[in-house]
């Protein structure tokens, strides 16, 4: 079905691109033998040169308008048409710098600090952790039920406890002094344990 | 007699398909072969055919080469393609339950 279809289509569709000058040379050809054909058939009827040329366009019709609409029938006529409008919007900055660079410049310091300046919470603040679900890492301590009775960092046994409840996946730990910097959503979240 | 009537696009496609089923021609035959076979009834500018022409050979429906005819001259000759003898008789066959529903309307009797 469609790969077929591209066995007879790709060759054309490339040459309409490519060889557009050669395409239309075809076209004109094409147009220009089948009005000398008609010449011809009027000729054998009995009609001068003059005569059969004029009245072989005259059923023509317009000439001009037929080729315009052959060539509509093209399916690359937009990839062509794209590239003659950016070049001209390239000419037609070249002719007024003044514009064209402050409008550059406006993009770029908009574009650019805006970009970067995401980029930077994003990496702060939305997603700050390389690591597959980072908001399942949790920083641990351990509270005292009386206020102000920690917080206080686990130690070995208090270690293997945490480690063995079932809704923690894996613990591990830092020997000191490290620094731990967590960001993201800060929310203390209180589990009471026995024991 | 009535003016020739105006061809619809979709048919014109299936017109041509069908010539050119039959041989290789080139535009102008293809023209030629039209007004022969239809008796002048299908009224079809050579301003439509060529635009058609281009159009199925944009689909891939025909296939188009160029021959050296007599006189130094070259002619674009069009022949059917796979996909178009699939195309024709899809557009044939489409064509036929028309003018059967057609048919069915017109022989209505009156009450």
């Amino acid at each position: 079905m469609r790969p077929e279809r591209w066995i007879y289509t790709l060759p054309l569709r490339l040459r309409s691109l490519f060889r557009r000058p050669q395409v239309d040379e075809d076209l004109d050809e094409e147009i220009r033998d089948h009005l000398e054909r008609r010449t011809e058939d009027f000729v054998s009827q009995g009609m001068s040169l003059e005569a059969a040329r004029y009245a072989a366009r005259r059923e023509f019709g317009g000439v001009e308008q037929v080729k315009e609409k052959c060539r509509d029938t093209r399916k690359v006529n937009w990839i062509y048409d794209l590239v003659q409008d950016h070049r001209y919007a390239v000419r037609q900055f070249l002719k007024s710098p003044g514009f064209t660079i402050s409008a550059i410049l406006s993009l770029t310091l908009g574009i650019g600090t805006t970009t970067a300046f995401f980029s930077l919470v994003y990496a702060v603040v939305f997603d700050p952790f390389p690591y597959k679900d980072a908001n399942r890492i949790v920083y641990v301590q351990l509270q005292g039920k009386e206020p102000g009775y920690g917080p206080f960092r686990a130690n070995g046994s208090q270690f293997e406890g945490i480690r063995s409840a079932p809704s923690v996946e894996d613990v591990f730990f830092q020997t000191p002094p490290g620094i731990t910097t967590l960001t993201g959503e800060s929310s203390r979240v209180i589990v009471k344990a026995d024991s | 007699m009535s003016k020739p009537s105006d061809l619809v696009q979709g048919t014109l496609d299936l017109l041509i398909l069908k010539i050119l089923a039959l041989e290789p021609l080139n535009g102008y035959s293809v023209s030629q072969r039209l007004k022969q076979v239809s008796g002048d009834v299908l009224h079809v500018s050579d301003g439509s055919l060529y635009p058609a022409l281009h159009k199925l050979e944009q689909e891939g429906w025909i296939a188009a080469e160029w021959r050296a005819s007599e006189k130094n001259r070259r002619a674009k000759y069009y022949s059917l393609t796979r996909l178009g003898r699939k195309q024709l008789e899809n557009e044939a066959s489409n064509w036929r339950r028309l003018s059967v529903a057609i048919s069915n309307v017109v022989k209505l009797k009156e009450a």
